[in-house]
């Protein structure tokens, strides 16, 4: 199962990926699903492992998330 | 043809700046929209860009960098998304329209403004024009890095600095300077850097961009959807979506990035050594012969950027851009350059201003001595 950090536009999801690649954490740029109240029409970063060190990451690079998902 | 317009537009353009713009077409999607591979595709051209322009500028972040059709509306979207009725704006003698239009038009609003003449080689003069154009209502002095008609660089990092010392909020007007003069907006008192991308920076026309160096970030200047957060109906505060509404010029950007990595291989410095040399040796040339209306000290690399200006006495400015393209193939504009500030400054607005001449980093020494023969045959 991947995991699905969402973030609030293509532009944050593109700068994060490329930070957790400096930190040898691999992951996808992924469209996030609309879903009313849980945010829209944006993206996110797919990872398979490493979530938390992943989001502590971002965290410490003023990456916003706004919000975390499963995905299958 | 001998292109000399390359203060409008340079050209040609780099063989890889038309590879990628052609890529782009032919590859395209609309960037940070959909989910689909071509969307995430094209959204990564835009975004490399956006890295490659923050790079060259040492922007602090890329989403620093907003991607816009023009300098024209970099500025307007500084000018216009800052200041609210009441404010002050100074502004340089040496500003292109792009910059006295909107503050004539904020006027009707109830912003009011200043314009603080530039006093070519003698920057103390010119600071101190600055300092007294200050009001205690001032909230941003805008001032071109590079005067479109004459070349001449006021001392804007210095005026950019004074003007922090009173916390007033600074814009720097980058069409004629980027690319040939480095700048680093880590180690500048720029808050707003608003650049062309198709003048020396050698992208395709239809781009520009906006830096934001500052934590004050301006209105936007129109809305709508930017593929990010679309159930809320505001505009959403992040940059870059909230100055990128609407699709953007993707085969433009990517071919801007191209342009700005051309410009970095073969270095800034170097291309400005190069260009200044042929304006130095057509400034000389002029200067030696009879009728010739120079308007600048000689240039040197220090004060003045690769553009020169000359009239021919008696002969109208337009009528000798007309007969160097018709006889001898040379293409330079004549005219006010949209610039009447400037004009005034260096007396020949009321006489229709004049020819300008400006390289590229292909133009060639020959291309310069056809020029020179051309114009000592038509006076």
């Amino acid at each position: 199962m991947d995991n699905l950090i969402k973030l609030s536009s293509v532009t944050q999801a593109m700068k994060a990926r490329d930070i957790l690649k400096k930190h040898g954490i691999f992951s996808k740029v992924y469209r996030i699903p609309a879903v009313k109240g849980q945010g829209a029409c944006s993206y996110g970063v797919l990872i398979k492992n490493r979530l938390s060190e992943a989001v502590d990451i971002l965290r410490e690079n003023n990456i916003r998330i706004i919000g975390r998902a499963d995905y299958l | 043809m001998i292109y000399l317009d390359n203060g409008a537009t340079t050209f040609p353009k780099p063989v890889s700046v038309i590879n990628s713009t052609l890529y782009a077409l032919k590859n395209s999607a609309n960037p940070g929209r959909g989910g689909h591979n071509q969307a995430i595709k094209a959204s990564e051209i835009v975004y490399n860009a956006r890295v490659e322009a923050a790079s060259f500028f040492n922007a602090t972040e890329p989403e620093n960098v907003i991607f816009t059709l023009n300098c024209t509306e970099s500025l307007n979207t500084v000018i216009k998304g800052l200041l609210k009725k009441g404010d002050h704006i100074v502004i340089s003698s040496l500003e292109h329209n792009a910059v006295l239009r909107p503050v004539e038009k904020l006027k009707e609003i109830g912003v009011e403004y200043t314009v603080a003449k530039v006093v070519e080689g003698d920057n103390e003069a010119t600071l101190n024009t600055f300092r007294n154009s200050i009001k205690e209502n001032t909230r941003l002095v805008v001032c071109t890095c590079a005067s479109n008609v004459t070349g001449y660089k006021p001392p804007y990092e210095r005026i950019f600095a004074l003007c922090h010392q009173y916390g007033i909020l600074t814009c720097a007007d980058c069409a004629q300077a980027a690319g040939v003069v480095p700048i680093d907006l880590a180690d500048s008192s720029i808050d707003y850097l608003c650049a062309a991308g198709h003048k020396s920076l050698y992208g395709p026309m239809g781009t520009g961009m906006l830096a934001v160096n500052c934590d004050t970030i301006p209105d936007s200047l129109i809305e709508g959807g930017t593929g990010s957060n679309s159930f809320d109906y505001n505009q959403p505060g992040i940059l870059p979506d909230r100055f990128e509404s609407g699709t953007c010029n993707f085969s433009g950007i990517a071919g801007l990035k191209s342009g700005m990595k051309f410009v970095s291989s073969k270095g800034i410095l170097n291309i400005y050594k190069k260009e200044m040399r042929l304006i130095k040796f057509a400034y000389n040339e002029l200067k030696q012969m009879k009728k010739i209306c120079l308007y600048t000290k000689e240039p040197d690399n220090y004060n003045y950027v690769p553009v020169l200006s000359f009239n021919i006495e008696g002969v109208n400015c337009e009528t000798v851009s007309q007969i160097l393209n018709s006889r001898y193939n040379i293409a330079a504009r004549s005219g006010l350059h949209c610039a009447p500030l400037a004009h005034k400054s260096i007396g020949t607005f009321d006489i229709g201003g004049t020819v300008r001449v400006v390289p590229s980093v292909f133009t060639t020494e020959k291309d310069i001595k056809t020029l020179i023969n051309a114009v000592y045959k038509i006076k």
